[in-house]
């Protein structure tokens, strides 16, 4: 069973029914987890009819300060969030909470993402880095026969 | 997303156990593809986070890693998709080590449970914290792996 099901024949059929039911899955997520999660820059227009829904968001630019809480940048403008903490002006924060109105999400935890900016961009040199030199310390492994759109062992 | 030499190095851990250096290179890709698919639908076609939560799930991953397997030649193909599975799985393991600021690694059991995991345990943006750390591993398992390439021997 196993055999037929990774054999040769039918390999594109087998491959991209694979790749369609991840598409299928991406789908279902973005619709799932819109209605439960909403991105934070639909708060700025849909905010009364969101009220109640939990948000998460991750590194946002901390652009200013309120009696009441902090505003956060989005693409559509600035989100209020209302809660105890004080953030520095420029600094990154990630949160979980729920929208309380048109622009304003009330926090249930903010945690402030210090020297996100130089740390992703470290993050990201060094994730870049380390698969070009794994992919050129594995190249004898493998030849490609594009052709046949396959990676062949070497041995 | 934690770095992805510190996926690298979880997946060098187990890898030495295996005697084929293909498959040991199939499961360190396979550690390193959920970031790949994830920040590739994100930053080239623009996606939004919601859409690429299959590429950080259980499922999602199954379909993939399916899917990448037919790219192998026939007689790897089985191992191979074993391999890349094993390491995109151990990649999500590691990812629910993170402190994600109480929202967790969202959709892990997608479309089965919408629920997000997490530990709290490391900041999985301090790479520097990590580095050294990774280093240790990445040494540790190359002199083992020399070690128990001379014993079968």
């Amino acid at each position: 069973m196993m055999r037929r099901i990774f054999s040769d024949r039918f390999r594109l059929l087998k491959m991209g029914s694979g790749a369609f039911v991840f598409v299928l899955l991406c789908q279902h997520a973005r619709s799932q987890f819109g209605a439960l999660h909403p991105d934070l820059s639909r708060v700025t227009v849909f905010g009364e009819s969101l009220k109640g829904m939990t948000i998460h968001a991750q590194a946002r630019l901390v652009v200013g300060h309120a009696p009441d809480g902090f505003d956060l940048e989005t693409r559509a403008g600035p989100v209020r969030i209302l809660s105890p903490e004080r953030p520095r002006v420029g600094e990154f924060v990630s949160f979980t909470g729920r929208v309380a109105g048109e622009r304003r999400i009330e926090a249930a935890g903010v945690q402030v993402n210090e020297g996100w900016a130089w740390k992703r961009a470290v993050n990201y040199a060094v994730s870049v880095a380390t698969v070009l030199v794994f992919l050129w310390l594995i190249r004898g492994q493998f030849r490609t026969s594009l052709s046949e759109g396959l990676f062949r062992s070497r041995f | 997303m934690a770095d992805l030499l510190t996926h690298l190095a979880s997946a060098r851990i187990p890898g030495i156990f295996l005697r084929d250096r293909r498959v040991q290179a199939l499961l360190v890709l396979g550690s390193f593809l959920p970031d790949i698919v994830s920040k590739g639908l994100y930053h080239v076609t623009r996606s939004s986070d919601n859409f690429i939560v299959p590429s950080h799930s259980v499922t999602g991953l199954l379909a993939l890693c399916f899917a990448l397997s037919f790219l192998l030649e026939e007689r790897i193909r089985r191992p191979g998709f074993g391999a890349l599975l094993a390491g995109a799985y151990l990649h999500l393991a590691v990812d629910l080590l993170k402190d994600q600021g109480g929202a967790g690694l969202l959709g892990v059991f997608h479309p089965f449970s919408p629920a997000g995991f997490q530990l709290g345990l490391v900041d999985p943006e301090n790479v520097i914290l990590l580095l050294p750390i990774d280093a240790a591993i990445l040494v540790g398992a190359w002199l083992l792996e020399r070690r128990l390439r001379r014993v079968r021997q």
